[in-house]
């Protein structure tokens, strides 16, 4: 990647931290589902950036958690590790860049999410003894549905307008048999 | 090293380092730096879920907007009667102190702060506003509307931004009294998802369906006659000890862009 190319996922990771603590967190059903983050992580796995989505992740997970007010939800290492599960299954099991295989990246990255939280929730709960982050169920649910569909459009926008996920088939002459 | 490898190991040694630096506080001033420089744009997308929120909820359907409306009016009669009342005793009050030529020295001073961020949820109520210790604010400090409305308390002061826990968040606890009596009646409790209880109010108190509560002034840095709530309703059983009562927030926080900090004047920054 390019230093404008750097510099321009940095300046777009630390807006997303802003806009998930400062507005996403206060608005109102649904506009607060409206977190695409773990979408735009998968996409840039997906289209070989792992390192700009380490990148993407820390510096987004580290404006939550300054702006944040209240107990810390330690966003920066939830996302971390986000990442680095659909990094790791994208090399190994998911090879192919598909829709099924963006499908599955971001229910694994929202997956690790609520995962990371859930064991943040309970530390802070019962060994910190001071309130634990909320676990809306519903909430997560919402979340993971607006990442379902925004994976799908964003898929298919890549798809359509850069052509980088079209499957190139050579086609050659066709073998003809004579008698 | 496989790449993967090394930015696992990459990332996983940053993270100890942020750790330790993080815990021997040499990150502290970086933090506030950071936090100070996301201040405006957080503030101002703050304002807009707020708004938007505001808007959202006023879309209600009409039954709703009936019983919201007879509900009103209701009160707004039982605040009637109070407000003629009390106008009377403000008047018999000023004529009282001009004679015994009394100045007003309340002690407090606002400081008035921009929301920067909210965290509304079921189990949690914060704001983060963009004032901290270097404008003189300590933890306990009492938070209110422009209207006077007791929002809630500091309870974590840096040094640009201060976290205020709002008297919905279930570790909040407010002591409360009726308006002027400046006795400990009972204690707030945050229920979470915006709702309050009063708790420990002893059996002989007389308390009714749209009481104004206001702060008792029996804790450190906060002054006694600060609005909390309205009751809504009252839970007595005479075979406990204490009753306890519903109390409705006269303020959506959602809504809230600007509050003020009272402070002592004593903690004035000096100029």
């Amino acid at each position: 990647m390019r230093v404008s190319s750097w510099a321009l996922l940095c300046g777009a990771a630390v807006c997303y931290g802003i806009y998930e603590s400062a507005f996403a967190s206060g608005a109102p059903w649904p506009l607060d589902l409206a977190r695409p983050l773990p979408a735009l992580l998968v996409m840039l796995v997906m289209l070989n950036r792992p390192n700009g989505a380490y990148v993407a992740a820390a510096l987004a997970g580290s404006a939550v958690d300054l702006l944040t007010a209240g107990p810390g939800s330690l966003a920066a290492v939830r996302w971390l590790l986000a990442v680095t599960a659909v990094d790791a299954l994208s090399e190994t099991v998911l090879t192919n860049r598909s829709l099924f295989s963006a499908v599955v990246l971001v229910t694994v990255c929202r997956g690790v999410d609520v995962a990371a939280a859930s064991v943040v929730s309970l530390v802070g709960e019962f060994i910190l003894k001071r309130s634990g982050m909320s676990l809306g169920i519903g909430a997560w649910l919402g979340a993971y549905v607006f990442d379902l569909v925004f994976t799908c459009l964003l898929f298919l926008a890549f798809t359509v307008f850069t052509r980088r996920f079209l499957v190139t088939v050579s086609v050659g002459r066709p073998t003809v048999y004579e008698p | 090293m496989t790449r993967r490898a090394n930015t696992v190991l990459t990332v996983a040694a940053a993270l100890c380092v942020a750790v330790v630096l993080r815990a021997a506080g040499l990150l502290l001033p970086i933090e506030d730096f950071a936090r100070n420089a996301m201040a405006y744009p957080a503030s101002v997308l703050t304002a807009w879920s707020g708004r938007l929120t505001e808007r959202w909820g006023a879309a209600k359907g009409l039954d709703q907007c009936l019983e919201q409306k007879n509900d009103l009016e209701r009160r707004l009669s039982s605040l009637s009667v109070d407000y003629v009342r009390l106008r009377a005793l403000e008047e018999e009050n000023a004529v009282l102190r001009k004679t015994l030529a009394y100045t007003q020295s309340q002690g407090y001073d606002a400081v008035m702060a921009q929301v920067i961020s909210r965290s509304m949820a079921p189990d949690r109520a914060y704001f983060m506003i963009d004032r901290g210790s270097r404008d003189g604010l300590e933890d306990g400090m009492a938070v209110i509307t422009g209207e006077g409305v007791f929002l809630g308390k500091i309870t974590t002061v840096r040094e640009r931004t201060a976290n205020v826990t709002l008297t919905a968040d279930p570790t909040s606890r407010v002591a409360v009294s009726l308006p002027g009596k400046h006795k400990l009646m009972g204690l707030v409790e945050g229920r979470g998802n915006g709702t309050a209880e009063v708790t420990l109010i002893p059996q002989q108190e007389a308390l009714q369906a749209n009481d104004v509560l206001t702060t008792a002034g029996t804790e450190d840095k906060i002054p006694a006659d600060l609005v909390v709530g309205l009751v809504n309703e009252v839970s007595n059983r005479p075979t406990d000890p204490f009753k306890s009562a519903a109390l409705e927030p006269l303020v959506r926080p959602e809504s809230v862009e600007i509050v003020s900090v009272l402070r002592s004047q004593a903690l004035r920054p000096a100029p």
